[in-house]
Formats: C-alpha cells, sequence, structure tokens
C-alpha cells in the first residue's frame, strides 16, 4: 500500500466510512505499513510492555535518544547515565538495562512533575505506580515530551521569558536557566569535572554580571543582586537565545556586519584539515594574506582573548553547531573540529553563493604566518556575517523555506529517490559525532527552524545529495536530514500513538489485556466498544484479581488520555484526507509533523505554549 | 464494523449504552511479546489482537463453548439503567461483578469519546 492509499483510508474515515473493508485497511497501514515506512513502531494492541525500542524502530530510538539528550541537559540524568545510554545504543540489545531504563523513567517522572505545560495534566500525569505504566505513558507521550523538553535546552528562543520565575525555584525553567549558564561558562573538560548546579540560584547569578561585562555592561541596573529573587524579562530572554547574545556580543566589540572593523580569535591547531586545493593564482593570494595575517598577529593587532570564559569562541561554536557544520562540544576550545567546521562553513557558502563575496570568503578563517606556528586567525565579523544566514528564522519564515525546498525536490523529480537515500544512507550522519560514549558532551542539534534554514540556504548540495552526486554530509545535507527525520519522529510517532485512540473507540478494536501465564499461558481479558456503542468484555476464567485491576487501570488511563490523542488523531486524518496532490511518504510525515507542532504550541488551547 | 453511515444515525445509535460481560476460557501462548517486531502477525513475531479475537470468535462458535454471560447492563439517554446478573452466582464469579461495573463506567467515557470523535471528523475541531 502506497500514501495514496493512507490519503484515500483518512478521506473515508472523514466522511464517516468504518466500514470493515476500511476500518481493516485503517489498521493494517497503521500496524503495519507506516510502522514499516516511517521505522516508528506502534503499539501491537496489547497491555503488555512495548516493543519500541527494539532496532527496527530506529526513528523511535532516535527520539528516545533526543529525549535523554535533553533530560541529561536538563540535569535529570546524570552524564555518566548519559554513557550509560550511549553504550546501550552501541549494543543494539532491545532495552536499556534495567537500572537505566528506570532512571530515565525517573527522569521524566521529574521533569513532567517540575513543568507546568498543560498536555502532561490532560493524559492523567505520570503514573507513580509500576515501571510498566510509566514506560507506556513515555512511549505515548514520547513526542510531546520531547518537544517540551527540547524547548528547554533550545537557543533559539524556543520559550518566552517567564515573569512569575523566581531565583532557586525548583522547576523545569530553573533547570533549563542553570543548563543555558553551563554553556556559557563551565567547561568539563579543563576543570576535568561533570559537578553542576540543578537549578538555578543564588550562586549563578555572578555568572549574569559577568555575561553582563562580556556585553558591554548595558544590563547591569537589572541585574538581580543578593537576595533577589527575579531575573528581569530581558536577561532571561538573553539566556534564551544565543543570537541576542552574539549580536550583544559585536555591539560591544564593535564588529558588527556594517562595521569595517574586523575582530578576531587566534588560535593553534596541530592536525588541521587545511583548505582545498587551490589553483596557482589562488594559493599565491592566499599566502599573500596569510604572511599579512601573520603580521598583524606579530603586532599585536589581533584580539586573542573573549573573556576568561571564551565566550566569543563558544558563540561561534554554537552559530556553527547551529548551521550543522559542527558536531563537537560548546566548550570554548577551539579544536579541529571547530576548525572543520569553520571551513566545511566556508566551502558550503562558496557554492551556495548569495553572501560574502569569494574574496571576503578566503579571509575567515586564514592560517597566520609560517607554517610551522600553526597559528589560525578566524575574522569573527565575517564569520559572524555568514553565520547570521543560519540563524533560525521565524515560523512562518521556515514554513515558507521547507515548502520551497520540497518544490524544488519534486521539480527535480527526486521524490522516490529519497526515500531511498534516507533509507540506504542516514548511517552517516552518525560518523561526525564519533563514538559518542568516548565523547559524552557532544550534543546533537535539533531546532527545527535552524535546521530547515540550513538545508534550504544550500538547497543545491541537499539535491546533489538525494542525486547521490554530493558526498559531503557537514552542513546543509546534515540539516536536511535531521529536519526530516525530527519531523517524522514528531508527526509519526503523535499519529501512531493517537490512532491506538480511534481505533479502540471508532473502529472496534479491542482493549486486550494479557493476564500473568499460567504455565506459560497468558489469560485473555478484553472489552470491545462498537460504534453502536455496545461493550462487551471477556474475562478468561483463569485471570486473576490482579489481572482485572491491570485490565480496568488499562481503560482508565485509555479514557483518561482520549481527548487528547483524539484531538489529534482526527486532526492528522481530517489533513491528509485533504491532500489531492500526490505525495510521497516522507513529505506526508512533514506535513502530519506541521500540524502535530502547530497543535503543542498552540497558545490559546494549550495554555501556556512553547512559544 | 458498523456499516457506512450519516452523523445522524451515529447520534441515533448513541441513545443506549449496552454492556455486557462474558466469562470462559481463552489462554494464548505469547512467543516473544518483548522483544519481536512491530507490525508482522505471524507465530514468530508478537501477538497481535487479530489472532485474539479469531479464537475467541472460533471458541465462540464452538458447540460445546463454555463463554457464559455474567452481566449485562442497558443504559438509556434518560440514564436509566438496567441491569441483569446471572443467578446463583458462585463465589468466583461474585467478584467479576465490581469489574463489570468498572466497564460499564469506562463504556460511559468510550461513548462521549465516540461522539466527541465522530464529530470532529465531520465537522473538524473547534479549536
Amino acid at each position: 500500500m502506497g500514501a495514496e492509499s493512507f490519503i484515500a483510508t483518512c478521506r473515508e474515515l472523514t466522511a464517516l466510512d468504518f466500514s470493515s473493508g476500511v476500518a481493516d485497511r485503517a489498521l493494517t497501514l497503521t500496524e503495519v505499513v507506516l510502522p514499516d515506512r516511517y521505522a516508528m513502531p506502534t503499539h501491537a494492541g496489547l497491555r503488555h510492555p512495548s516493543p519500541h525500542m527494539h532496532t527496527d524502530g530506529r526513528n523511535r530510538r532516535g527520539q528516545w535518544h533526543e529525549a535523554v539528550q535533553h533530560l541529561t541537559d536538563l540535569a535529570y540524568l546524570t552524564p555518566g547515565q548519559f554513557g550509560e545510554w550511549h553504550a546501550w545504543r552501541e549494543s543494539k540489545t532491545p532495552q536499556p538495562p534495567p537500572l537505566l531504563l528506570g532512571a530515565v523513567l525517573s527522569a521524566v517522572g521529574k521533569f513532567v512533575a517540575e513543568d507546568d505545560y498543560p498536555p502532561f495534566r490532560a493524559v492523567g500525569g505520570f503514573p507513580s505506580t509500576s515501571r510498566s505504566d510509566q514506560l507506556d505513558w513515555t512511549e505515548q507521550m514520547l513526542s510531546v515530551l520531547v518537544l517540551r523538553a527540547g524547548a528547554y535546552t533550545s537557543f533559539d528562543a524556543e520559550m518566552s521569558p517567564r515573569a512569575d520565575y523566581r531565583i532557586g525555584e525548583h522547576s523545569a525553567y530553573g533547570r533549563s536557566l542553570a543548563y543555558r549558564v553551563r554553556v556559557l561558562f563551565h567547561d568539563y573538560l579543563d576543570r576535568k569535572s561533570t559537578a553542576r548546579k540543578t537549578y538555578f540560584d543564588d550562586d549563578l547569578v555572578p555568572y549574569l554580571h559577568s555575561l553582563d561585562n562580556s556585553l558591554g555592561g548595558e544590563l547591569s541596573a537589572v541585574l538581580p543582586q543578593k537576595e533577589d529573587r527575579l531575573i528581569h524579562l530581558t536577561v532571561q530572554a538573553l539566556l534564551l537565545d544565543a543570537q541576542l547574545i552574539f549580536d550583544k556580543f559585536r555591539e560591544t566589540h564593535r564588529f558588527l556586519p556594517q562595521s569595517p572593523r574586523p575582530y578576531f580569535l587566534v588560535y593553534d591547531l596541530d592536525d588541521p584539515a587545511g583548505i582545498p586545493l587551490l589553483d596557482d593564482r589562488d594559493a599565491k593570494r592566499l599566502e599573500r594574506l596569510s604572511k599579512r595575517a601573520g603580521r598583524r598577529l606579530e603586532r599585536e593587532e589581533l584580539h586573542q582573548d573573549t573573556g576568561t570564559n571564551r565566550l566569543g569562541v563558544r558563540l561561534l561554536q554554537i552559530g556553527l553547531w547551529r548551521a550543522g557544520v559542527y558536531p563537537g562540544t560548546l566548550d570554548g576550545i577551539f579544536g579541529k573540529l571547530s576548525h572543520d567546521a569553520l571551513t566545511a562553513l566556508v566551502q558550503q557558502e562558496r557554492e551556495a553563493g548569495g553572501g560574502l563575496t569569494a574574496r571576503q570568503l578566503d579571509r575567515v578563517c586564514l592560517p597566520a604566518g609560517a607554517e610551522e606556528e600553526q597559528l589560525w586567525i578566524v575574522d569573527l565579523r565575517l564569520a559572524g556575517i555568514l553565520l547570521d544566514a543560519y540563524v533560525p528564522p521565524p515560523e512562518a519564515e521556515a514554513r515558507r523555506e521547507e515548502d520551497l525546498i520540497w518544490e524544488r525536490i519534486r521539480r527535480e523529480g527526486l521524490d522516490e529517490r529519497l526515500d531511498d537515500q534516507l533509507d540506504r544512507r542516514r548511517d552517516e550522519l552518525r560518523l561526525p559525532y564519533g563514538d559518542l560514549r568516548k565523547h559524552p558532551h557532544r550534543r546533537v542539534y535539533y531546532g527545527i527552524r535552524g535546521l530547515i534554514r540550513g538545508a534550504f540556504r544550500a538547497i543545491g548540495r541537499v539535491i546533489g545529495w538525494i542525486a547521490g552526486a554530493v558526498r559531503a554530509v557537514l552542513g546543509a545535507v546534515f540539516d536536511f536530514v535531521k529536519a526530516v527525520v525530527k519531523r517524522i519522529q514528531e508527526g509519526i510517532g503523535m499519529f501512531l500513538e493517537g490512532f491506538r485512540y480511534l481505533a479502540h473507540y471508532l473502529l472496534g478494536r479491542p482493549f486486550v489485556t494479557l493476564g500473568e501465564a499460567v504455565d506459560g499461558k497468558h489469560p485473555v481479558l478484553l472489552t470491545r466498544f462498537a460504534v453502536d456503542m455496545d461493550a462487551v468484555t471477556f474475562l478468561d476464567e483463569s485471570s486473576s484479581g490482579q489481572d482485572r485491576r491491570t485490565h480496568v487501570a488499562y481503560l482508565k488511563r485509555m479514557g483518561e488520555s482520549v481527548d487528547f490523542f483524539l484531538d489529534s488523531v482526527v486532526g492528522i486524518v481530517r489533513l491528509v484526507g485533504s491532500l489531492s496532490a500526490p505525495v510521497g511518504w516522507v513529505q506526508l510525515g512533514v506535513l502530519i509533523a506541521r500540524w502535530v507542532r502547530d497543535q503543542l504550541t498552540d497558545v490559546l488551547f494549550r495554555g501556556r505554549a512553547i512559544v | 464494523m458498523a456499516d457506512n453511515k450519516s452523523f445522524g444515525d451515529f447520534i441515533q445509535d448513541m441513545t443506549t449504552l449496552d454492556v455486557v460481560t462474558v466469562t470462559g476460557n481463552l489462554t494464548v501462548l505469547v512467543k516473544d511479546v518483548a522483544t519481536g517486531t512491530n507490525g508482522k502477525d505471524s507465530d514468530s513475531r508478537p501477538l497481535r489482537f487479530g489472532r485474539i479475537m479469531r479464537e475467541l470468535e472460533g471458541n465462540i462458535m464452538k458447540r460445546d463453548s463454555k463463554i457464559t454471560a455474567l452481566a449485562a447492563t442497558h443504559v438509556s439517554l434518560d440514564k436509566d439503567t438496567i441491569s441483569f446478573v446471572k443467578e446463583n452466582l458462585t463465589a468466583d464469579e461474585a467478584i467479576y461483578l465490581t469489574f463489570h461495573n468498572d466497564t460499564v463506567k469506562a463504556a460511559g467515557i468510550a461513548r462521549a469519546a465516540m461522539a466527541d470523535g465522530i464529530s470532529k471528523l465531520l465537522l473538524g475541531s473547534k479549536k
């Protein structure tokens, strides 16, 4: 069955056709075709531990990974536990070790308890009872959980400042602020320590003053003093948006894009990837530029320090990370990964065009003076102009750019090829991160608007990758694939969870509980609700009191969350049923994900929303 | 499954609620539920509800079927409720009644969910 069959089935459901043929097709699509097509498993229809983390569901595993990364950054999990998670992923075993899974589920429970996001309450809250119930809840809410936790760790202004926040409060937002200070100031590698503050508290207030100092001291009048409980909204906004910080940094050091003054960072490097092969003329020009940079370095005209926390380097790293070229740690250390990221971005910009001129691009990153000195100079003014093109656009703009990406893919006749390439070559994207067990502080960038912007900026490279002509992964391709995968995880994950409700409540699919096995055989308990309102429950006579309680609890919990999930799935069914033009599976996943994100960020419906 | 119906037909259907609890014998052997692959309904894959339903329907159709109706509740729109309970319940059967009553409550939620889902499918979400 193809995507067109899925669209036709949704159209029939929208017309209230629940006949057996339509229902069977709908169930086959959501339980067989979609899980296989999108590598997103669905519940098998039983109240029993689900196999969602199985390797066949790699998108689900990817979504779990994102959740664990965010929970680690928010200090619900320790870096050591994150390392164990990496080790488990590498082991390819179906489930994490029980202790680790228990820690992750506890982390989810704490996060949900500390967050005031209404959808978490709309599904009955996180179960305090068995691990099995907690796992089920987390599986159901994974898309929502990831979206929400992702906003707390985003530097893309995904979250609004909070007037009601108080310093020292134990909330997810308080953890989010502590995380931001950690990224801007702390350095695990140098300090050889993983100790960290869980919540933003009085001890972290001096860092706000330090940050303000690096940004020209404009905010000193509104910064919290000793024993103050409030953080001014302007200061909060700064912490939530790396671009705001970078803009202030540029303004303070007077190297704004229109400024004639350069601003240099200097670093040494033992083993650079170097500069791509050039023809003689360009090589001579590069040599001249390099010598000139070396002379300026000798005359100490260059800024070599951006504060004790190397804020300039960190901001550059965040920009490179967001542009899809930097898979390293945000630690203020400009090493080989940072260097390679910058040169990769310059190379991508040479192909994309429209930003800096070729001569300006030559000057973004240069070896300084004689080769043996191994010093490199970054013109942060020029690098900043490059990175400005990759700043996450507003939602509407991101949507327009995403549409244009798909239009271009269609125009090039690459729709089907894309499905194939994503299937075959996705693992290439893991390579830049290296062995994450050895580099537990590296982070995947998940900001959807930034990913779309990165892909759009160098769409030619994306098209080349789909066609098989481009091998380079870092940059636009990285952004594009991650954006598509994230969309699928979010949209299809939510749809499959929601469809369980539609199937149970409208298509007559029974709720089935398998009781505790006796001699290897499980007693069956099932309840079936039909659209004509007959409800039939069957109980195997050997079922125990506990089995019956489990089944009732299953019915109760599904009943508690039915409104939330039916809302979602009905909306998606209507959206898909309304499509008229042929749409491939991947693009379909993207359209569904957009709808899901819109719903979860809807201020009017959800109260305090993400944006 | 219901045949293709109009919204009015569904509304008509929803004026009553019938909940029946039956007991009998149905156990299943589950192979590899925890580690199986999704989406494939074969013996080496996790058990799926389709197989259970087939097996249950097979049992009901048997001449010597031991499926027993234990309790039934009929609720009409005006909340008049009629309940049937099997006579001479054994002590074991009596404890199922609580379960039956819980299922009646769940069915009430299901009815609301169905009405909501159908109206949203037809008319769209009001949000």
